[in-house]
């Protein structure tokens, strides 16, 4: 076998290798299959809780306007009083729920709690404005305001 | 990105025209490759290292062959031959037969033009293989080759051998621009304006009662046979009149395909890039018509079983595939001369209830809903309703239009015109295809409507 | 050799035969995008669409997601020049090869404007008659009426185009009313028949007008056992310049119309105290005229849960469950209730139990229209 023929065949096993490396992650990098109470647990750990209490699903639909049955799980955390802004809400989006419907829903949460505080509580408007985080990936949505909030997505995101 | 939204036609196609003619000759291909590059990731970037990765696989894959065959090599240049071949093989059923067996691989979503794009690499590593073309040694002719912008998407389908010789021609002219864009702009319309007509009213029927008479399933399947059509020739005279622009002649995929009087006319005039390709590097190389009448028939069963299953891999397009095997083995052998005692119109009614006869598996979900509808195509279902009326008067001018475009009529027409005064010709068609543009434009502006309606709803 | 491009005419003078540019369409064509791409760079933005009623897309970020997450083709399609001029050639373009409709809205005679009819549910249907009756069962002391209104569609047949596949609402009304043995029903359908269509509704809005409400409560008053008439109150026309929602979701623009409000002759004081404790003294919002959602001169709108209180002295207590449409109905309730709650239970997410409780409700009122109950989920849920 001469080199020039080497040196192709190296190119092209590189060239497959990358594509079916590609293939593998993409694959991969679909619907996570943690629990959502595990990636709840997960990003709860990363947060400093004080302040607030776990949610009834009625306070889920009541906060949230979202029927938490058409959910694979979903927990919240919520302010204790009506001072509060910390808030940590995990949902595992079931094979036919919208995430796009849950993004909404979350989105005119933080909308609604920023008109709230907007001129009555400077803390936790900052809270809300500058460390607050919405994510949506495999199959997951999490929302959280706290001071920790790129600490608690780095943990949701390796639990999934 | 699609050839038929606002950013690519008022945004892309200018940029890329203006960047392209600017260029001097020697960076031209390298800035039609780059804008591919583009088009092709634009709204789907991961879809590209897919592209890329199985482009350089057989892009080295081509050169290692041609390095080998220089050597004498040839048992060990057909063994990287099959690698390269299993390897794009494995690509698309991976892609896009797996997934419909293995739940997990559902997600798995195949790149843009995948289906063509592995027309192209296999076409390259046959030609390579079998010495009808020497390896490219140019990556970026090589991708312009695999994901040329206009073609990515849905072809015309063209082989290396026949692409490898205009790589040099690329260039922007006068002519070419009037050439292209023509073409382009009456490719836009019969899609936006014919064939996205007929969609919405097949769409609305389909879910109706009137589906479910007999007067509603030929109309739906009128509404389909020429929605394809047009939707499919529409695009092709896009990609077709935007290769032309840059100076690449594509193929023509359609040429009346309804207006034939022959099956095996109606398959070398509808989809014929396809025809030819399985021709070329399936059929023909089986053997063709050139053993016995058994030799000739199993290789036409390859071919149809192929292009089946190319379409989907579902059991109704192997249905339809087996549909048109069995006319043209018919007409080859059996009603060769029966034919001739027809005369013309008689036969091109025939061919064309045949070939829309087809449409019904290719449309199906199912082979229950394939029963269904044939059955009811003849027979067993209420003849009318109301709603088929409502459907007819709302859809019919389109349909109508689609009729007339669909024959040779026009064509001849036009020529005619052309010889008597060319000049006044240009301008009228000039000024009429601009119109034309205009309300594409409005259709496309349309389909980004939305409203947002009030709280208070 | 003659010169072939000189011809010479009779008098002497010279002519040069004009020559068409040899790329005549493309000149055209490039030309034409040249300029729609300049007015694009050129124009200011807008933030708002008055005809599509929404926030247009904002620039997209100057960074490399732009290639995957669409915001540069949203951008580019909601500020292309001319875009609402476009939006009316289109619909022209489609209506004259054929189309009747256009964004779900029939597109009918004379300017008006129907809601293309919803797929019913049958699921949603049953648990939100079920659950109308189990409350009914709950609460025998209260009278509970359930008013379900059909839409503009069904009175204005031949004004939609022939043939068009609909299911009949007076059917699917006697087929949902049948289910109701403890919740009296109102018979709105026969009421409204009684009287010119052309009156009853908007031509570009799916709502109905006031007079097609008061047309309705001849029907629901009796009912709700008060002795409700329409000459106890006077018409003022509000705004003449009403552009609907079926306007908006159609494109087909144009046609303004009138919104008129019922006024008590004999005015009862009342107060209106929203869902989050503030108070107004009327049921009506001025200030909503001068937008572009007319109809929400009623109330302001639709909200989780408004309360009203009266000086009527009638002893009469009313729980509403509703939708948009009671919104321009309620008002004429008012001199016959010493108090009314209108729930809408697609924004109310406590416990309607305790809403219940918070006062003696001596009657319960559902109210909608067709096209939203159909499908509606929300009732079932907030009542269970």
């Amino acid at each position: 076998m001469n080199l020039k023929a080497l040196l192709f065949s190296i190119a092209r096993w590189i060239s497959l290798g990358a594509g079916v490396l590609f293939v593998v992650l993409s694959l991969r990098g679909g619907k996570s299959s943690a629990s959502a109470q595990d990636v709840f647990s997960a990003a709860k750990a990363a947060m400093d809780v004080s302040g607030t209490e776990q949610a009834e699903p009625a306070a889920i639909t009541r906060l949230y306007g979202i029927d938490p049955s058409s959910l694979d799980g979903c927990f919240l955390l919520f302010p204790s009083t009506n001072m509060g802004a910390k808030e940590l809400f995990v949902a595992k989006l079931a094979d036919s729920s919208d995430g796009e419907a849950i993004l909404k829903a979350v989105g005119e949460r933080l909308d609604s709690q920023k008109k709230s505080f907007d001129g009555y509580g400077a803390e936790q408007f900052a809270l809300l404005t500058g460390s607050s985080r919405i994510v949506c990936e495999r199959g997951f949505v999490i929302f959280t305001v706290c001071a920790e909030a790129d600490a608690v997505i780095d943990a949701f995101k390796a639990a999934l | 990105m699609q050839l038929d939204q606002l950013l690519f036609v008022f945004a892309f196609l200018p940029l890329c025209i203006a960047v392209c003619a600017a260029m001097p000759q020697k960076l031209k291909k390298a800035s039609l490759a780059l804008f591919s590059l583009l088009f092709a990731a634009w709204g789907r970037p991961a879809d590209l290292i897919i592209i890329l990765s199985a482009s350089f696989f057989v892009f080295f894959t081509g050169l290692e062959i041609g390095a080998l065959r220089e050597n004498g090599c040839r048992r060990l240049a057909g063994l990287v031959f099959a690698g390269g071949f299993a390897g794009v093989l494995g690509l698309i059923v991976l892609y896009k037969y797996l997934p419909l067996t293995v739940g997990s691989l559902s997600s798995l979503t195949p790149p843009v033009g995948l289906s063509f794009i592995t027309f192209s690499l296999l076409s390259y590593l046959f030609d390579v293989f079998s010495g009808r073309s020497g390896p490219a040694k140019d990556p970026v002719g090589f991708f312009l080759f695999v994901g040329f912008f206009p073609k990515l998407i849905s072809g015309p389908i063209i082989a290396w051998h026949d692409f490898e010789h205009q790589l040099e021609g690329c260039r922007i002219s006068a002519d070419s621009l009037e050439r292209g864009l023509r073409r382009f702009a009456v490719g836009l319309a019969k899609k936006l304006l014919i064939a996205n007509a007929i969609a919405a009213s097949y769409n609305a029927l389909a879910a109706s009662s009137g589906a479910r008479t007999v007067a509603g399933s030929w109309l739906a399947l009128l509404f389909v046979s020429f929605m394809l059509y047009y939707d499919f020739s529409g695009y092709s005279d896009m990609a077709i009149g935007l290769g032309a622009v840059f100076g690449f002649e594509l193929p023509e995929n359609f040429l009346h395909p309804y207006a034939c009087d022959s099956m095996t006319g109606f398959w070398r005039s509808w989809h014929a890039t396809l025809g030819r390709w399985f021709r070329d590097y399936v059929y023909i190389p089986l053997g063709g018509s050139r053993g016995t009448k058994l030799e000739t028939l199993v290789n036409m069963l390859c071919v149809w079983f192929l292009t089946g299953f190319w379409h989907g891999g579902t059991l109704t397009f192997f249905v339809w595939g087996m549909w048109h095997f069995a006319l043209l083995a018919l007409e080859k052998f059996i009603f060769r001369n029966v034919r001739e005692k027809f005369p013309h119109p008689v036969r091109v009614a025939i061919v064309f209830l045949l070939a829309i006869i087809g449409w019904v598996p290719f449309f199906s979900d199912s082979l229950t809903k394939t029963v269904g509808w044939l059955g009811r195509l003849f027979g067993g279902a209420p003849l009318w309703d109301a709603s088929v009326g409502y459907y007819l008067l709302t859809g019919g001018a389109a349909l109508v239009l689609a009729v007339l475009g669909s024959g040779n009529l026009p064509g001849k027409l036009y020529k005619k015109a052309l010889d008597r005064s060319p000049d006044f010709l240009r301008a009228v068609s000039a000024v009429f295809i601009l119109l034309l543009f205009a309300v594409c434009v409005a259709l496309m502006t349309g389909e980004t409507y939305t409203s947002f309606l009030y709280a208070g709803f | 050799m003659t010169d072939l491009e000189n011809k010479t005419p009779p008098d002497g003078v010279k002519k040069t035969s004009f020559r068409l540019p040899k790329a005549l369409f493309a000149i055209l064509m490039l030309s034409f995008i040249a300029v729609m791409d300049a007015i694009f760079f050129a124009l200011p933005k807008k933030s708002f669409s008055e005809n599509e009623n929404r926030v247009l897309a904002p620039a997209p970020s100057l960074s490399p997601s732009v290639i995957s997450d669409g915001s540069a083709d949203a951008y580019f399609a909601d500020h292309f020049p001319l875009r609402d001029s476009w939006m009316e050639l289109q619909l022209a373009v489609r209506s004259a090869m054929g189309s009747r409709e256009s964004g779900g809205v029939i597109l009918g005679d004379g300017g008006w404007l129907f809601l293309a009819q919803p797929e019913p549910d049958q699921k949603a249907l049953t648990s939100s008659v079920a659950a109308m009756e189990a409350f009914a069962a709950a609460h025998p002391e209260i009278n509970c009426v359930a008013a379900l209104v059909p839409n503009s569609l069904t009175f204005n047949s031949s004004r939609l185009p022939d043939g068009i596949p609909l299911y009949s609402q007076k059917e699917l009304l006697a087929q949902i009313l049948s289910g109701l043995s403890l919740t009296k029903s109102a018979d709105v359908y026969s009421a409204l028949a009684m009287h010119d269509p052309d009156a009853l509704f908007y031509r570009t809005d799916h709502h109905w007008t006031t007079y097609g409400a008061q047309c309705a409560l001849s029907a629901i008053a009796p009912a709700l056992q008060t002795d409700f008439s329409a000459s106890d109150f006077e018409m003022l026309t509000v705004s003449a310049s009403f552009e609907g929602t079926l306007a908006s979701k159609s494109g087909r623009h144009g046609v303004k119309e009138k919104i008129t409000v019922a006024v008590p002759l004999e005015p009862v004081p009342y107060s209106v105290t929203y869902h989050d404790g503030s108070v107004f003294g009327s049921a009506f919002v001025p200030e909503k005229l001068d937008g572009k959602d007319k109809y929400a001169v009623f109330f302001g709108g639709n909200y989780p849960v408004v309360r009203i209180v009266t000086a009527a002295g009638t002893g009469k207590r009313l729980l509403v469950f509703k939708d948009s449409f009671a919104n321009c109905l309620v008002p004429m309730l008012i001199p016959y209730f010493d108090e009314i709650v209108m729930v809408d239970p697609r924004y109310y997410y406590d416990d309607v139990q305790l809403l219940v409780n918070s006062a003696p409700f001596t009657d319960a009122l559902y109210l909608y229209n067709l096209d939203t109950f159909v499908t509606d989920t929300a009732l079932a849920r907030a009542l269970s």
